[in-house]
């Protein structure tokens, strides 16, 4: 910790870190561990509020069961609601799928009841909204959400820019913990009057293929886009169709995008395989398909309890193989928190994640529907 | 009676079992000291010479009196010991240096004395082992890091800042020369005497009880200084009258003071949490410094330390260390007392021909100290007292804090301090900075 060349400045902070190492963050001069720490901090609404924007007093009002966009009250932030029909589709990956790794199969058939999704990844400017209207001072207010109020404490302000400096707005909101994710869909939702939670894992999947059971819900097969993300640089091979559906490591260039930047899947929605990866509200277990009833599975939920939870879709640093629409992959709670240095660590922001955000879902219940056009 | 009994061996044997609780190093970082209290039983092993070994070649910056003295005592260190380059703000005093040394039969080539606010670092690119620091005190830091990145071994005198960042920049390069396995020994010789060492061992290991209280002084007629000559620019008349300007020299609180505060904080194994404390200027002529502090350390657990300092003529003028326990006191010098005042225990100095007691320990503690350093080095047993110098003098400018402000001062409020002293830029010539002398509190309503 300290070199012999460590300067004035370097011998300060180190001095300080060893005072309080709870308080001193490694991030705040070494930005390539964790976080980037910018100037900016997380005072976007502010910008966003004083623009000629119209800041929503009411969320939307929902009376059919189609694609809305959402409203937060006293923001002007809105967000398109995808609306998915529920149905039947295979989950799981054929065993001959390339790069295919053993927790994909075996392949179940699965029925999911309609729900909307969010037509992109929460972005900056959704969950900083989230981020203002319930941002905590200290550690102890934090722990102490409580359930059974209206009260949501929400996350302590983060160390450094956890945007990475790459700009917020529209660009997928990362670095939050599963619990800041989760704790963003009971403040949605009870400032929207909805229900808004994370997508269970099999709605993600049914989503995300949009009714096409191929590696990718375009064309083209992972070999061939895995080798040429390498052989296109010699060869000049066209990519056209991948990269124009998602952001991913041979086009993002390490770093998210703005959602405009991609087409949509079958049902509208753009990036679920691509430009950050997604936490589900399912728990992972490598083999749950196996052990789930070999006839229809409704509304699978998952193990009932585990340590990770599932995260599904690609990221921008992923290549070809890994954006494919079965592959699985969960959350590594120690991993991402490796560099935080305080004790305890952050229950709100990973310092060492940047490429895994999440959607939401809001659950569609023909009652609830008809509940709200009885009160209109 | 047993404890007051005790020898050496019987001392590392009790002591042995105070390590197994566990040493944590009285340590600056810790925010609150009276949960940690350490013993200190790496001693340096006290030799009337350093062993023979490879030439160590030394450079002396900052050439007054007592740069001059350091230098003097590292060559009576050992054999195979020399100084080859000297460095100081001001040109005549390099020659006054040399010419010194000269007629002590030590030859500085010319080509390696240099002068200005760079000259360090001119020194720093001789092939040198050794680089001693004796310029006033506000200067240590800077210097300090550079020899530690030039991997020089540092003798420095203390103290070794002026102000809370200097003390933290002490820290963190100490931390750097114990990772790269250098030797830095900081003029605390009271720390390389033997009946200090002896008297240690036997407060260590119960000699006096608990440790309920203690006092430190240094009271002493008025030190040197310099009134202003004509064509002296506010840089040079302020680094020519150095021991009276705060920036420089941390005020006699730090000066000389700060070596009765690292007896106590040694003895006690700790620094204190807060002080409160007061001071005043009443005598002197120049600079922007007080005459006279008293502090009380608050150490925690009930135990304070009384902490004077003066420079006054004419008046009751001594200084000493005391530390009074449960079942006796110390002078930590030389003898423990029982609480009756009868004498439980006396450090036995070498005896004259006559065979009395010579009342002194063999070896000046000047040339011990740096005896410490070459045998430290020649034996590559890295020893680095930098950051507990850093701590003794950091408790010195907390005593100082307390006084120039009136208010109660902690020692977080130290380690977080941003306070450094003195102007932006060292450079010869008007200086746009006030110096005032501090003033606690506010005026009295008529």
């Amino acid at each position: 910790m300290f070199p012999s060349t460590l300067n004035a400045l370097g011998a300060e902070s180190h001095l300080k870190y060893l005072r309080n190492p709870d308080n001193t963050s490694c991030l705040q001069c070494h930005l390539n561990v964790g976080h980037y720490r910018g100037k900016t901090g997380l005072t976007g609404m502010d910008e966003l509020i004083s623009g000629s924007k119209e800041i929503f007093t009411e969320p939307a009002k929902v009376t059919d069961f189609k694609t809305f966009e959402e409203k937060i009250p006293g923001t002007p932030v809105s967000f398109k609601m995808v609306a998915i029909p529920g149905g039947e589709f295979k989950m799981g990956t054929p065993a001959d799928e390339p790069f295919r790794r053993n927790d994909e199969g075996p392949i179940i058939n699965v029925a999911v009841d309609s729900f909307w999704i969010g037509e992109i990844e929460v972005s900056w400017n959704e969950y900083l909204a989230f981020f203002n209207a319930t941002a905590s001072q200290g550690r102890k207010e934090a722990v102490e959400a409580d359930e059974e109020t209206d009260g949501i404490s929400g996350a302590t302000p983060p160390w450094g820019a956890p945007d990475q400096g790459w700009g917020k707005g529209t660009r997928p909101a990362i670095t939050m913990s599963f619990h800041g994710a989760e704790t963003y869909c009971r403040w949605l939702s009870s400032v929207t009057g909805k229900k808004y939670r994370l997508p269970t894992e099999a709605e993600w999947e049914y989503a995300a293929r949009g009714g096409t059971e191929t590696p990718y819900f375009f064309e083209g097969s992972p070999e061939d886009y895995e080798s040429k993300g390498f052989w296109n640089k010699i060869f000049g091979v066209d990519t056209t169709t991948i990269n124009s559906y998602i952001i991913y490591q041979e086009n993002s260039p390490a770093r998210t995008q703005e959602p405009a930047k991609v087409w949509s899947n079958p049902y509208g929605l753009k990036n679920m395989l691509g430009n950050v990866a997604e936490f589900c509200l399912d728990f992972y277990d490598p083999a749950v398909y196996s052990k789930y009833p070999k006839t229809v599975v409704k509304n699978p939920r998952g193990p009932r309890d585990g340590m990770e939870h599932v995260v599904r879709g690609g990221a921008y640093s992923n290549s070809a193989k890994d954006l494919r629409v079965g592959r699985r992959d969960f959350t590594r709670t120690k991993d991402w928190l490796v560099t935080d240095p305080q004790i305890p660590k952050s229950i709100w922001w990973y310092s060492d994640s940047k490429n895994v955000g999440f959607r939401v879902v809001c659950d569609y219940k023909a009652t609830d529907l008809n509940s709200v056009k009885n009160k209109n | 009676m047993e404890k007051s009994q005790l020898s050496r061996r019987n001392f590392l044997g009790k002591s042995a079992v105070i390590g197994a609780a566990g040493v944590i190093g009285l340590n600056a970082l810790a925010s609150c000291s009276s949960k940690t209290k350490t013993v200190d039983y790496a001693f340096p092993t006290i030799l009337d010479k350093a062993p023979d070994g490879k030439k160590l070649r030394a450079g002396l910056v900052g050439c007054g009196n007592r740069g001059t003295g350091a230098a003097l005592n590292f060559l009576a260190a050992g054999n195979d010991l020399e100084l080859i380059a000297l460095a100081d703000v001001f040109e005549d005093k390099v020659w006054d240096c040399r010419s010194k040394l000269s007629k002590q039969r030590v030859e500085v080539p010319e080509a390696n004395c240099f002068w200005g606010f760079d000259s360090y670092k001119s020194l720093l690119d001789v092939d040198l082992d050794v680089v001693i620091l004796a310029t006033p005190p506000h200067f240590r830091p800077a210097y300090f890091d550079a020899c530690v990145q030039a991997k020089k071994h540092v003798f420095m005198e203390k103290p070794v800042c002026v102000d809370p960042v200097g003390a933290r920049q002490i820290i963190a390069t100490s931390r750097k020369a114990e990772n790269i396995g250098l030797t830095v020994i900081t003029g605390t010789q009271r720390r390389h005497q033997d009946d200090y060492l002896e008297t240690y061992r036997q407060v260590a290991s119960g000699a006096i009880g608990e440790i309920t209280s203690a006092k430190a002084w240094w009271l002493q007629n008025h030190v040197w200084f310099r009134t202003r000559e004509e064509g002296w620019s506010d840089m040079e008349y302020m680094i020519r009258n150095w021991n009276n300007f705060c920036w420089l020299c941390g005020d006699h609180i730090l000066d000389t003071h700060v070596h009765n505060i690292d007896i106590i904080n040694w003895f006690l194994g700790k620094h204190p949490d807060e002080a409160i404390g007061f001071g005043g200027r009443a005598r002197r002529l120049t600079g922007d410094q007080y005459d006279f502090f008293s502090i009380d350390f608050n150490f925690g657990n009930g135990v304070y330390s009384h902490s004077m300092s003066r420079q006054i003529d004419d008046c009751a003028n001594t200084l000493g260390e005391q530390i009074n326990g449960t079942e006796g006191y110390t002078n930590c010098k030389n003898a423990i007392y029982n609480l009756d005042g009868s004498v439980k225990w006396k450090y036995d100095y070498p005896k004259d021909k006559d065979g009395k007691s010579t009342e002194v320990v063999a070896i000046s503690p000047y040339i011990q100290e740096h005896i410490s350093l070459v045998t430290s080095i020649r034996t590559n047993k890295s020893v680095v007292e930098a950051e507990r110098t850093a701590i003794s003098t950091l408790t010195a400018i907390m005593g100082r804090t307390a006084a120039y402000t009136g208010q109660l001062v902690t020692w977080d409020e130290m380690m977080n301090s941003t306070v450094k002293l003195g102007p932006e830029k060292y450079e010869m010539g008007p200086v746009d900075k006030e110096f005032p002398v501090p003033i606690p509190g506010s005026q009295h309503r008529s």
